[in-house]
């Protein structure tokens, strides 16, 4: 017989004797049934997949789902329709409407097709009270295609009345404290233009006084939506107020009015980030403010880019438009 | 003193009709169980969970699976050996259903007590080998003769060194009825005196039952599944209850033989009885999803070569010690 038909390799037969490989493959073969033994008391590995469902990882992407704020009890969406715009695959319909007594506008409508939706998240990037994220999704099967229209507002219906209803509360608190605040700002600066008036040598150092305090109380409210979005007292809506305010007091000796002059002093430093925000959404000018993030060069070259997409979509339409009067006549 | 059936029941064909109906229902019973053990063993050696839907821990996995196949339509090939083919599964049956009920389960309990137990249990095993040839032969399917084949000339290579291991142990009990061998076993049990003895009978008997690493005959990669490759529904499964108790009978012989059968401290016998063979048939099972298959040369060279020598040797200084110490 040949060397190969041996138990064990030809190299070794020749230095080992019958009883000492026999010896040697018998404790070979223990090795190998220690390791099946050990494995026999250890936990499966195997997931019971319907029953169980794997851990995703935070980076994992999916279709996009509404956010449900605890503080809200709802979601946050302003039908800004900035992710629609954004949208390279026309994916999302939204519609939203204006309510009585509520300040800002609620969607009505918000529709994600996944079958088209390429899981780019620029709208979750685009979105200005950050209502967008990415849902764990990935085992949706079906037969048609529209099966894969996801209604995000579906969960948040039943409790649109509540919301409705907490917001409004909610809102004419605000729109209180700010008339006081409004009154108070009218009286200090009243105050410090009869001090102008009657002491002009001390002008600089009483101007102080104000710049000093007003910044302290506009700031921690700056940086309070950027942390916690979106809060039930809508401190969003005071955002524009309070940067407006922080640097408004330079412009404020002469201003009679501090408020009025926010949206002024505002867009100047928003730049074109906010312009193409503005553009995209005219009627509703108080969510911008949360684009004026600096960080937002991409997001700023995205919007421009968008821009000049609708821009060219636009001009299409109109091509169209006349191609079509055209051979209407 | 030892009791048997007949010694319990007066009437020879009652007696008869109750053991076959017991060892049927045992046979059927742990053919159940140990395809659900298989299964499960495997699978937690793997790091799976086996089967764990129907029943406790899918313990009922296996029933399920029997109505399955006992709804199956039978299947006969064409031109195939009518009577072979389906005389096959039966004759392969019957030999395990005698073999089980030759060993005693307690001190004084045996369904059948004959001088020449060990004998008979051998010589009904190698019945089963013909209905294997059987099967490939009728069948007229080359995996399935190629199988067949296989599994004679693996059974003709290691029935000599299980028989010689079997005999060292008659040569000191001095008998072939099985039960004194078990008594003759007094305080240890025969693998203490036995060790290399008992080694090549256990790794002969893995190879009797064509299980893996020995499982030639029905190597699935290669031979589709051997000889039962034609046999479809109950008959396949007659051949799968057939491997099962032929790994219970293989192991009762090595616990009544290497490990003192049903004797042991405490517990009463049929329990140490019955645990020690499913401890064997477990040892089985852990061999078989650990090793791979052996080559058809490795398995014929491991035979000849290794266990035969060495089974000779072992019977050759148990009869010398044995002359000296008389």
């Amino acid at each position: 017989m040949s060397a190969d038909t041996s138990l064990v390799a030809p190299g070794a037969e020749k230095k080992r004797g019958y009883l000492a490989l026999l010896v040697a493959g018998f404790f070979t073969l223990l090795s190998g049934m220690w390791v099946t033994l050990k494995n026999l008391f250890r936990k499966p590995v195997t997931l019971r997949y319907p029953r169980e469902r794997p851990e995703l990882s935070t980076a994992f992407r999916s279709a996009i789902d509404l956010v449900d704020f605890e503080e809200l009890g709802s979601h946050d969406c302003v039908a800004c329709m900035q992710c629609v715009n954004i949208c390279p695959s026309f994916c999302i319909q939204v519609e939203g409407q204006k309510y009585d007594g509520v300040k800002r506008k609620r969607a009505t409508k918000f529709l994600v097709d996944y079958a088209l939706c390429s899981v780019c998240g620029l709208c979750i990037d685009v979105c200005p009270t950050e209502t967008l994220k990415y849902s764990k999704i990935y085992d949706e099967v079906s037969f048609e295609r529209d099966a894969f229209v996801f209604d995000l507002l579906e969960p948040f219906v039943e409790r649109e009345e509540a919301f409705l209803e907490g917001q409004r509360i909610a809102d004419a608190k605000e729109a209180e404290e700010k008339k006081k605040k409004a009154e108070a700002a009218k009286k200090a600066k009243a105050a410090v233009a009869a001090k102008k008036k009657a002491d002009g040598g001390e002008e600089a150092e009483k101007a102080e006084k104000p710049k000093a305090e007003k910044p302290k109380a506009a700031k921690p409210k700056a940086e309070a939506p950027k942390a916690e979005a979106p809060k039930a007292e809508a401190p969003r809506a005071d955002e524009p107020k309070a940067e407006a305010e922080a640097e408004a007091p330079k412009a404020e000796a002469d201003a009679p009015k501090a408020e009025a002059d926010a949206p002024k002093a505002d867009e100047p430093k928003a730049g074109k980030v906010d312009k193409a925000a503005v553009e995209a959404k005219p009627a509703e000018p108080k969510p911008k403010a949360a684009f004026a993030k600096p960080d937002s060069d991409a997001k700023a070259a995205s919007l421009a880019r968008i821009e000049a997409a609708k821009k060219r979509a636009l001009e299409k339409k109109k091509q169209a438009e006349q191609q079509a009067e055209g051979e209407g006549e | 003193m030892l009791k048997t059936l007949s010694d319990l029941v007066p009437n020879v064909f009652l007696a008869m009709l109750l053991a076959a109906a017991a060892i049927m229902a045992f046979a059927t019973v742990n053919a159940l169980f140990l395809v659900w053990l298989e299964r499960k063993v495997s699978a937690r050696m793997q790091r799976r969970y086996g089967p764990t839907v129907v029943g406790p821990f899918g313990m009922f996995q296996t029933l399920v699976d029997v109505v399955k196949l006992l709804s199956k339509q039978l299947i006969s090939p064409k031109d195939i050996d009518k009577p072979l083919y389906h005389l096959a599964p039966i004759v392969v049956f019957v030999p395990v259903v005698l073999g089980l009920s030759l060993f005693p389960i307690d001190k004084s309990f045996a369904l059948v007590d004959t001088n020449v137990g060990l004998v008979l249990v051998f010589a009904f095993a190698g019945m089963g080998f013909i209905a294997i040839f059987m099967a490939g032969w009728g069948s007229n399917n080359k995996y399935a003769l190629l199988g067949a084949m296989r599994a004679v000339a693996q059974n003709i290579a290691y029935e000599i060194p299980l028989i010689l291991a079997a005999l060292a142990v008659t040569m000191i009990a001095r008998s072939m009825r099985i039960a004194d061998i078990v008594e003759a076993q007094g305080s240890f049990p025969y693998i203490l005196v036995q060790p290399i003895g008992a080694l090549i009978y256990y790794i002969s008997a893995v190879a009797e039952t064509n299980r893996a690493p020995f499982d030639i005959p029905e190597a699935e990669s290669e031979l589709v599944a051997g000889f039962h490759t034609e046999y479809s529904g109950m008959r396949f499964a007659l051949f799968f209850l057939a491997e099962y108790t032929n790994m219970v009978i293989v192991s009762m012989v090595a616990t009544s033989l290497f490990l003192g059968g049903y004797k042991g401290p405490l517990l009463p016998g049929p329990v140490w009885f019955f645990g020690k063979v499913y401890f064997l048939i477990f040892v089985m099972l852990w061999l078989r999803w650990t090793f791979p298959r052996l080559r058809f040369d490795q398995l014929m060279t491991f035979a000849w070569k290794v266990l035969i020598p060495l089974a000779l040797a072992n019977l050759l200084v148990t009869a010398t010690v044995l002359k000296v110490m008389s």
